[in-house]
């Protein structure tokens, strides 16, 4: 059963979405400003993930190779607008109002397409479903701790409550997309000098798992025969 | 289905994509089906608390009582004008209108004005200004410390709404030549009344554009605008 819990847990830290894979950028960086906003934007690309690695999963006998891509788009696309509905009727307005364009934009995460042609596509029902809600956990996760470092040194509060009462002039560098960058930055230095130390300790050298090399990733070679 | 996944019949293929977009256009309009309501109910909401932010007490619902005046101006923008009531009596309004002219383009701002057209007060319903500069300009935010939630923190009056400079600024004015403002208003830079924030010029300019607009139309079409709310006794 070691693999079961390995699916689970590779997406919160070995193979962090945000902090090791660096995928899905783009939101990651744009709405994270406070982690209230971090958090939304995690779950519902976490219910994406779910939902999408769920149906290609299932449907992952019968796609025809030639075009599984555009097949796994209109699923995605299908979830995202449902989460997009959702929202916009259940969810406070300013937290739709926050994260705007980037909830319909979930459709292009690489980190929901990427996981469906890495690992649902090829995979059973019940170990995409871990590795969706791994890696949507993992996302969540990064999502509202970059949110919470980024909102603590704008303003010193947290899910927007202030925890230093007398911080009354915001600092906007980190609330902008460059602290955006150089928060994320740090993130990853001290996640590699984590992973550095520890192999180190085992007498080993640190290299980055190999799933997340570029040529495990075959969505580039689209247009080659397969076998 | 083994041949399926191998095919490279075109006209398979077409018919898979077909059917798979199919099923999923299937789903969205039964979730569209299903959020229709709670979404009309949450666009209400949305209008209704900015009605009772600007309004004061009224016992009708002025989010049915409306009535828009087309915009004459470039921008096109129509003015819908809400109407409140106690026990049958008009006994303020509310404007709503958007301009362009933001810094990343759209506000959305909605007066409440006296029956004589004084400016109760303004809030902005719908901005996309940059944080920090063109926020400042627009947004009414109440900070939530630490100490509200677990007790022991001073109490805030939260009938009131959260102060800005720059909105509450309006505050009893009218767009009248009597006011002592200038018209149109315009801010400090262009050589009106206004006050700005440096650094978030353009938001401010489209926001005192914008709340001019609507005290404006009401001052010059006070007499539509209370019919059309159906004011009863009022100067008609």
């Amino acid at each position: 059963m070691k693999s079961v819990v390995y699916e689970f847990t590779k997406g919160l830290w070995k193979e962090n979405p945000v902090i090791v894979l660096l995928l899905g950028m783009c939101p990651t960086l744009a709405v994270t400003s406070n982690a209230t906003n971090g958090l939304g934007m995690g779950l519902a690309t976490m219910f994406v993930l779910l939902g999408s690695n769920i149906v290609i999963s299932l449907m992952r006998n019968i796609v025809p190779q030639k075009i599984r891509i555009p097949c796994y788009i209109v699923v995605i696309a299908t979830f995202v607008t449902v989460v997009e509905l959702f929202m916009k009727a259940y969810a406070p307005p300013t937290l739709y109002n926050a994260l705007g364009i980037f909830i319909p934009l979930i459709v292009v995460n690489c980190i929901v397409l990427g996981r469906a042609e890495a690992f649902a596509s090829k995979n059973t029902v019940f170990m995409s479903f871990l590795d969706g809600f791994g890696m949507g956990l993992g996302f969540t996760l990064s999502l509202v701790a970059l949110g919470g470092v980024r909102e603590f040194l704008t303003s010193g509060s947290l899910f927007e409550v202030k925890i230093i009462t007398c911080w009354t002039t915001e600092f906007m560098l980190t609330n902008g997309a460059p602290g955006a960058f150089i928060v994320l930055g740090f993130f990853i230095a001290i996640m590699n000098g984590l992973n550095i130390r520890k192999a180190k300790k085992n007498g080993e050298i640190y290299v980055p798992p190999a799933a997340l090399d570029c040529r495990h990733c075959h969505i580039c070679d689209l247009g080659k025969v397969e076998d | 289905m083994m041949s399926l996944k191998k095919t490279e019949n075109i006209f398979v293929l077409g018919i898979f994509l077909a059917v798979i977009g199919a099923v999923a256009a299937g789903i969205l309009a039964w979730v569209a089906e299903i959020t229709k309501e709670p979404i009309a109910k949450m666009e209400l909401a949305k209008t209704n608390k900015a009605l009772m932010a600007v309004l004061p007490d009224f016992t009708n619902e002025p989010s049915k009582d409306k009535f828009v005046i087309k915009s004459d101006d470039k921008e096109k923008y129509d003015i819908v004008f809400y109407g409140a009531k106690k026990d049958g009596k008009l006994i303020a309004v509310a404007g709503q209108s958007r301009t362009m002219k933001g810094y990343s383009g759209l506000i959305e701002s909605m007066v409440g004005l006296d029956a004589d057209g004084k400016i109760r007060s303004v809030v902005i319903t719908k901005q996309n200004e940059t944080p920090g500069l063109g926020t400042v300009v627009c947004g009414r935010k109440r900070v939530v410390t630490i100490f509200d939630l677990f007790g022991g923190g001073k109490k805030v009056d939260t009938s009131k709404l959260p102060p800005n400079a720059i909105l509450d600024q309006f505050d009893g004015h009218s767009a009248t030549q009597k006011d002592g403002w200038s018209l149109p208003w315009k801010v400090k830079k262009d050589g009106g009344n206004i006050n700005f924030i440096t650094g978030a010029t353009i938001s401010s300019r489209a926001v005192t554009d914008v709340v001019y607009r609507i005290a404006h139309t009401y001052i010059a079409k006070r007499k539509e605008i209370l019919k059309g709310l159906g004011a009863g006794g009022d100067d008609k």
